[in-house]
C-alpha cells in the first residue's frame, strides 16, 4: 500500500454503480482503493447498500476497507452544505452527496487533494462553488484508459 | 442492542425536534407510522436498529442530538430531503383541520372541507347500515417500496402496484375500450372504484387551492373528493391519484389534500408516486407499447403527429398533459422538463452528457428498442448518435446493459 498516493478520489454512489458494472472499472476501483487512492464516504456506503441485491451494493459491502468513517467535522459541514445548497442536491433524504462534498472540502489541503468522482450535475455544481475538483466517470475512464 | 450503543461511533448533530414534530403533523403522519418508517429506513443499514414511539416522542420534545443514519431515516419518514433537517420549521405546511376546515387558505375551501367531512360521516353511516364498513380491500402500498435507492419513483415497482390496483377494481383493457368519451370514462371508473367500497364525492372546489382529497379513517369507509370545476379527463386522473393515496394510507387517520396539479414540479415523494401510479393505472405500458411500436421517437409529446395524440386521447381518455408525462416517463418521447442535449456535453443539472442521465432521459422503452435494433443491425450506433445529438461513445455507454 502506498503511503503517499499520487492522487485520491472520493466516489459517489452513481460513479460506483457505473464503474462496477464492467470488469476493468471494478478492477481499477479495487487497485485504487488498495493504494489509498479511492475512498468511499460512509453515507455513500449507506446509500449504495440500501438495495441489497444490486451489484454496486454487493461490491461496496465486500470492500468496506475503502469506506471513510464520518467525523464530527464532516457531518457538521455536510449538514450545512445540504441546507445551503438545497436546490443543487437531489431531494433525497440521503446524506451521501453532502457528505461526499464536505469530506472533500475539509480534506482540500491534504496531499494529494481529493477529487470527487461523480456524474451528478448537482454535486458538480456544488464542487465548483466550494472550489473542489471533480471528475465525471467518463473523464475518470479516460484518465485511466479503460 | 439499544439505539445509543448502535450509533455510538457516529457523529451527532443537533436537530430541532419540535419543528420536526410540526412537519410530521402538517403531513398528517401519526407517530406509529412515523416510527415504522424510521425503523424500516434505519434497518437497511443497521439490521438491529429499534425505534419506539417513546423514543420518537423524546426526539420530538425539543432540541435533540442524532446520528447521521438517524437523521437520514427521520428525513425519509417526513418525506424531506436531508438538507431540510437543518431547518425543519420552514418545511412545516400550515395544517388544515379537515374536520373544521380550520387553516384552509380560503373560506371556500374551508367550507368544502367541512362538507367533505359531512359526506364522510354519511358514508360511514351508509356502510354501517349495509354492514360493509370492513369489506373494503385495496392493495396495501408502502411508499418506501415504490421508491428506488435515490428516493425517486421506481418504475418497475410502480407498474406492478398499478396493475394490482387495476386488478382489484376490475379495470381491464376491454372495459377501457368501451369508454366512448371522457364523461363515460369518468363515470365508469368511478363505478369501478365505488364497486370496491370507496365513496367518490364531487364538490365545486376552488381548483387553484385544492384539486382533490381522500380520507380513510379507522372504522370509516375510504372516500375520495373530486372537483366539478375540472374537466372529466383531469378528474379521472385525480380519481386514480387519490385512489393511490388511499392504498398508501390505509386505515390511518389522515387526509390527503392534493393541491393544484404540479406533477413534475412537486418534491413531495408521496405526490410523485401517486402521480406515477395514476399514470400507470390509466395508461398501462402493456396497452401503450403496441400502439406506439411504429411511431418514431419524438423530442416531446407535442411533436408526435396529431393523429397519434388524438388516437391516444380517445383510447385512454386522459388529458394530453397526463399522456405527455406518461410517454416521457416510459421513454416514448423526450422529456421537455430536461434540458436539450448539448453538442459539447456537460451543462446543467440533468445534462445529457452523462450516461446515467441518458438512461433516465431515454426511458426503458426507448433503451430496449434501441438495444434490440442495434443488436439486429437495423439501426447503427452512429445513426442514434446523430438523432440524439450525442457522441457515438456516449451512445455505446448508454446502450451498455
Amino acid at each position: 500500500m502506498a503511503d503517499n498516493p499520487a492522487r485520491c478520489f472520493y466516489a459517489d454512489t452513481n460513479a460506483i454503480i457505473a464503474l462496477v458494472k464492467t470488469g476493468p472499472g471494478r478492477q481499477l476501483l479495487e487497485q485504487l482503493g488498495d493504494r489509498n487512492e479511492l475512498r468511499i464516504p460512509k453515507a455513500v456506503q449507506r446509500e449504495a447498500t440500501r438495495r441489497r441485491e444490486t451489484e454496486a451494493a454487493r461490491w461496496v459491502r465486500d470492500h468496506k476497507r475503502f469506506v471513510m468513517p464520518t467525523t464530527q467535522d464532516v457531518a457538521a459541514l455536510a449538514f450545512s452544505l445540504a441546507s445551503h445548497h438545497e436546490r443543487l442536491f437531489t431531494t433525497s433524504p440521503s446524506a451521501a452527496d453532502p457528505e461526499l462534498v464536505a469530506a472533500a472540502v475539509l480534506h482540500r489541503d491534504r496531499q494529494p487533494t481529493p477529487t470527487i468522482l461523480s456524474d451528478d450535475t448537482g454535486v458538480q455544481a456544488v464542487c465548483l462553488e466550494e472550489n473542489v475538483p471533480y471528475a465525471t466517470v467518463r473523464a475518470f475512464q479516460h484518465i485511466f484508459g479503460i | 442492542m439499544t439505539q445509543a450503543v448502535l450509533f455510538d461511533e457516529e457523529p451527532r448533530l443537533a436537530i430541532d425536534g419540535r419543528s420536526c414534530r410540526r412537519v410530521r403533523e402538517s403531513i398528517a403522519l401519526d407517530e406509529e407510522t412515523a416510527v415504522k418508517r424510521i425503523q424500516a429506513a434505519l434497518r437497511r443499514s443497521v439490521p438491529k436498529a429499534e425505534v419506539t414511539v417513546a423514543a420518537l416522542r423524546d426526539w420530538e420534545a425539543g432540541a435533540t442530538s442524532r446520528s447521521m443514519p438517524e437523521i437520514e431515516a427521520w428525513a425519509e419518514a417526513l418525506l424531506l430531503p436531508f438538507g431540510a433537517m437543518a431547518d425543519p420549521a420552514s418545511w412545516a405546511r400550515p395544517q388544515t383541520d379537515f374536520r373544521t376546515g380550520e387553516g384552509a387558505a380560503s373560506y371556500s375551501t374551508h367550507r368544502k372541507l367541512r362538507t367533505f367531512d359531512a359526506f364522510c360521516e354519511l358514508a360511514k353511516e351508509i356502510s354501517l347500515a349495509e354492514g360493509s364498513a370492513e369489506d373494503v380491500s385495496l392493495p396495501v402500498g408502502d411508499l418506501t417500496e415504490l421508491l428506488d435507492a435515490r428516493g425517486t419513483p421506481d418504475d418497475v415497482a410502480i407498474e406492478r402496484f398499478a396493475m394490482a390496483i387495476r386488478g382489484t377494481i376490475g379495470l381491464t383493457r376491454a372495459r377501457q375500450d368501451q369508454w366512448a368519451d371522457d364523461e363515460v370514462a369518468l363515470a365508469d371508473a368511478a363505478t369501478a372504484v365505488e364497486g370496491v367500497g370507496v365513496f367518490v364525492f364531487t364538490l365545486s372546489l376552488d381548483t387553484a387551492e385544492l384539486r382533490g382529497a381522500s380520507r380513510w379513517d379507522v372504522g370509516m369507509p375510504p372516500a375520495v373528493l373530486l372537483s366539478s370545476g375540472d374537466g372529466a379527463a383531469p378528474r379521472l386522473f385525480t380519481l386514480a391519484h387519490e385512489l393511490t393515496h388511499l392504498c398508501l394510507r390505509q386505515g390511518r387517520r389522515e387526509i390527503a389534500l392534493c393541491t393544484p396539479f404540479a406533477s413534475r414540479k412537486t418534491t413531495n415523494r408521496e405526490e410523485l408516486v401517486a402521480n406515477r401510479v395514476a399514470g400507470a393505472l390509466l395508461v398501462p405500458s402493456a396497452d401503450l407499447e403496441p400502439l406506439l411500436a411504429d411511431v418514431p421517437f419524438a423530442a416531446d409529446y407535442r411533436s408526435l403527429p396529431w393523429s397519434v395524440r388524438q388516437g391516444l386521447r380517445e383510447r385512454f381518455n386522459v388529458s394530453n398533459s397526463v399522456l405527455g408525462v406518461r410517454l416521457a416517463q416510459m421513454g416514448f418521447v423526450g422529456d421537455p422538463s430536461l434540458p436539450k442535449p448539448s453538442k459539447r456535453g456537460g451543462g446543467g443539472k440533468g445534462s445529457l452528457s452523462l450516461p446515467v442521465r441518458y438512461r433516465r432521459y431515454l426511458g426503458p422503452r426507448a433503451l430496449t428498442g434501441a438495444r434490440a435494433a442495434v443488436a439486429n443491425g437495423s439501426l447503427g450506433v452512429e445513426r442514434i448518435a446523430r438523432l440524439l445529438d450525442m457522441r457515438t461513445d456516449q451512445v455505446a455507454a448508454t446502450l451498455e446493459t
